[in-house]
């Protein structure tokens, strides 16, 4: 398959997101996992259609993806269904995917010191445990929308399970932004140390998120994706230049500009149906980076990823009880209420594949595979785990719920975003509950 | 290419747009200084993303001076690029050339599709003439003067041989710039009797460069290698370049076409993939790019009702990109070389420039054309860019004796052409009163009444 051939493909890909935002019934799976599974039998490792140099040829196009989808989650951040997360929630939310993220790591780091693994020195362990714990900590946000679409939720749980899977991505992004800070580039003549590069990428960030608030004041027609498509390649052309996380630079981009530009919410109106159109490419791509062979070498390595899911229930359960403690209408939901917080979805992929990228070898193979294994673990269990739930607390019915209109194209959503009358923010395509993206 | 000025800019937001340029060369210059000598995907990415920003912000700024947004486009390449300020590697710019592909691809089938037949119709004696004239005319006298001007690089050449490499300089300079014509259309959304001739004999003067070339070369070459023999072989890839373009832009415009009315959707992935997607397939049968999707955009506006949507696709699309493909221009535009050349660069592009002004003006003065193009028509015609550079550089290909100099005198002249042209071209449009109002800006959207929730 040559480059162009390629590059169709993910065209093709980006149009079918596109087109499916509004859709009801071929939504996919809320992780987008199939896309994942596309790309690693399409990849290197299994038919070889897309080999792995062409792969290596697309990397500024996914590090400009995972940049776009972060600087979303940023923009988008604190908010769920068009309002803002309650304080209570936006804590909780956060302390779960600390507790579980933690709880991973934590796991990770006492096998490595107890067997250790061939080709991984302490430094090395210390990396994976920390990016294990990264990228199983998050609940993704289309779980409930996944939900949403196919049944009508309404209630103190689902509004909860909302509003927690939209504050619990920025621990994760912080910690990748802190563990990149660890290991700068040898190549950069400038030296800090972690907290200075941690810095750095903070105020990088923050910097550009205001030059794009800026740009944006008076800025007219296609000027305003200029300035957005603009300062987030440089933000990711800069961060890995100097080694940063792009994905942490680019969500305090998000964040800055939410909290600058009068114009946010316009912003948001136009920025977020572009977030599928870049997903399943990403997601392919991924999948065809999804590199077992290590995995299949060392059967610690296996151990390793099946201890990660175990941590990651433990985690999540360990959350549920947490939820219901705090939480009194969450107290119906029972003891394994945690098992619907398992879903993970495109935050994870996305933190897995930038370690992949920026450490490639053993352990950013391996911890790219913990994220799509959690990935499929959350489908296999927590979505229907979560329709059940849902049912039972009678905040699901069967029936249908209304259909959304369909969501615009890229570039319809951009002019309809400029000269719409009414600035309300427009239903998401889904129900009350979908209201996520 | 926003039409700030019409939302009326305060000097406090010029004020913020310069500082805000002076954040971007600041983080700019920090990548470039503290991670020297990176050659990876990452500069290419800064590089774009800077070259969008600075270019933008450029283009508002020369707006004080009257001068047209891809002059500022330019100008953001050429202080970063590898010839001023180095904060974008040479490198970085060559691997950016895929954007001028998809540029290229935006502006021929806006430029197509602009071409409405029943305003051609009214105006077509008048751009026939111009163009048979600027044609004849313009490679006659710009011959001439390449002729007497006698540049170092042909300095002991036979003079027949000369007089070989004086027609191939006038088929150099009869070649304008579609994108340039298109970009300050497309900033001052102008309308009106020069607009349109702007637009067509632009569009059509391309399809006329491609045959004079084959004519030039088919002449030239037995002047200047005496051994050669006169043959027509050039032309007979020529048909099949120009008659397999127009059939293959035809079914591209028809499927397109087709696509809009059944249903419309993406039309950004659509136009990512055909540009390319397509140009991969035009360039691996041979064809020209250019004409075909011209052709493509013909065929929609003006054997459909689709025309109207597409062009405004087109737009959402296409204006983020002529900022990349201009500020890479000016990045790309070798400063070093006209400071070689400046002198011939002067004397050839300012001949070229009295040979165009006069010619339009006898040409349109003999059409009886309205008021506006015969004061007027000259000023799209200035501007040079791609085409030239191109053509001059299938001549240095196909020349090897005196190519490289050739090749490098034109490249000075187009750099002159192309910092002037567009300038000229917006003073045009400016006095003749063709210039629109501006597009809808993210104010307009925050008008509303604030949101319930938030």
């Amino acid at each position: 398959m040559s480059a162009i051939a390629l590059l169709m493909g993910l065209l093709l890909l980006s149009y079918v997101g596109s087109l499916i935002i509004g859709g009801r019934t071929a939504r996919g799976l809320p992780s987008g996992v199939e896309f994942i599974g596309l790309g690693f039998a399409v990849g290197p490792h299994a038919l070889g259609l897309v080999e792995r140099s062409m792969i290596n040829e697309f990397e500024p196009l996914v590090q400009v993806a995972l940049g776009w989808l972060a600087f979303v989650v940023g923009l988008d951040f604190g908010r769920a269904g068009g309002r803002r997360v309650r304080a209570k929630p936006m804590v909780l939310g956060m302390f779960c995917a600390v507790l579980t993220g933690g709880t991973v790591a934590f796991a990770v780091n006492r096998m490595l010191a107890s067997y250790p693994i061939a080709g991984i020195d302490a430094s090395g362990g210390l990396l994976l445990a920390a990016g294990a714990g990264v990228v199983t900590a998050e609940t993704t946000r289309f779980v409930v929308q996944w939900v949403a679409v196919r049944l009508k939720v309404q209630g103190p749980v689902s509004d909860l399970l909302v509003e927690i899977a939209a504050a619990d991505d920025l621990a994760p992004l912080v910690a990748a932004g802190a563990i990149f800070a660890f290991v700068p580039k040898a190549d950069v003549s400038l030296s800090l140390h972690a907290g200075g590069w941690f810095l750095l990428s903070l105020s990088l960030g923050g910097l550009i998120g205001t030059v794009t608030a800026l740009l944006l004041r008076e800025a007219e027609g296609y000027a305003v994706w200029g300035a957005l498509i603009g300062t987030l390649l440089l933000g990711v052309g800069t961060s890995t230049r100097f080694g940063l996380c792009t994905i942490f630079v680019t969500f305090v981009m998000g964040i800055a500009l939410a909290g600058i530009s009068p114009h946010r919410r316009a912003l948001r109106r136009m920025v977020s149906p572009t977030e599928r159109a870049v997903l399943y490419p990403m997601l392919l791509l991924a999948g065809a980076h999804l590199d077992a062979r290590p995995l299949l070498e060392d059967r610690m390595l296996v151990a390793l990823v099946a201890l990660v899911l175990i941590g990651r229930i433990v985690g999540k359960l360990l959350s549920g009880f947490v939820l219901r403690a705090v939480v009194p209408a969450a107290r119906p939901a029972g003891p394994l209420f945690g098992i619907v917080l398992l879903s993970s979805g495109p935050v994870s992929v996305s933190c897995g594949f930038v370690f992949a990228l920026r450490f490639p070898g053993r352990i950013g193979d391996t911890l790219l595979v913990c994220a799509a294994a959690s990935a499929v673990l959350g489908e296999l269990v927590s979505t229907y785990a979560l329709k059940n739930l849902l049912t039972q607390l009678g905040e699901a019915t069967t029936a249908a719920p209304e259909a959304p209109p369909p969501a615009p194209a890229i570039p319809e959503a951009a002019a309809e975003a400029l000269v719409h009358t009414t600035s309300t923010i427009p239903p998401a395509p889904t129900s009350s509950a979908g209201e996520l993206s | 290419m926003s039409s700030a000025g019409a939302h009326g800019k305060t000097w406090l937001g010029r004020g913020m747009d310069l500082l805000s340029l002076g954040i971007l060369f600041a983080i700019m210059w920090g990548a470039t200084y503290m991670a020297p000598g990176y050659k990876g995907e990452a500069a290419v990415l800064g590089a774009l993303g800077f070259l969008l920003l600075a270019g933008t912000l450029l283009s508002e700024l020369v707006e004080v001076l009257g001068m047209p947004h891809l002059t500022g486009y330019l100008f953001a390449g050429i202080i970063a690029g590898p010839h001023v300020l180095h904060l974008i590697e040479h490198e970085s710019v060559k691997r950016l050339e895929p954007v001028n592909t998809l540029a290229i691809a935006l502006i021929a089938l806006a430029g197509g599709a602009e071409l409405r037949l029943e305003t051609l119709k009214k105006g077509l004696r008048g751009l026939l003439l111009a163009l048979g004239l600027q044609t004849i005319l313009g490679i006659s006298l710009m011959a001439v003067v390449f002729f007497l001007a006698r540049p170092g690089f042909v300095a002991g050449m036979p003079t027949l041989a000369v007089v070989g490499v004086s027609i191939l300089w006038g088929v150099v300079s009869i070649t304008r710039s579609p994108s340039a014509c298109l970009g300050v259309l497309s900033q001052t959304r102008a309308s009106g009797p020069l607009a349109r001739f702007s637009l067509g004999f632009v569009m059509a003067s391309d399809v006329v460069v491609v045959v004079m070339l084959a004519t030039a070369i088919t002449v030239a070459r037995p002047l200047i290698e005496p051994g050669s023999t006169f043959s027509f072989s050039a032309f007979s890839s020529l048909g099949h370049e120009i008659l397999g373009s127009v059939s293959l832009g035809t079914t591209l415009g028809l499927v397109l076409a087709a696509y809009l009315k059944v249903s419309g959707r993406q039309l950004l992935v659509v136009l990512i993939a055909l540009g390319f997607g397509a140009t991969e397939v035009l360039h691996y049968l041979n064809y020209e790019p250019l004409l075909t999707f011209m052709v493509a955009g013909f065929v929609v506006q003006n054997l459909s009702k689709q025309g109207d949507k597409f062009i405004h696709a087109i737009e959402e699309t296409g204006g983020v990109v002529y900022v990349v493909f201009f500020a890479c221009a000016g990045a790309h535009l070798n400063v070093p070389l006209l400071k070689d050349f400046w002198p011939t660069a002067l004397l050839l592009t300012g001949a070229r420039a009295a040979v165009t002004v006069g010619v339009a003006r006898l040409a349109s003065t003999l059409a009886k054309d309205d008021p506006a193009i015969r004061k007027y028509g000259w000023g799209p015609l200035i501007s040079q860019a791609g085409v030239a550079i191109g053509i001059a550089s299938v001549i240095a290909s196909k020349f090897p004796s005196f190519g490289p100099g050739f090749r490098d005198v034109a490249i000075a002249c187009v750099a002159l052409n192309e910092m002037v042209g567009p300038v000229l071209f917006k003073l045009a449009i400016d006095r003749a009163k063709e210039a629109q109002g501006p597009t809808a800006s993210l104010d307009d959207a925050d008008e509303a009444p604030p949101a319930a929730s938030s």
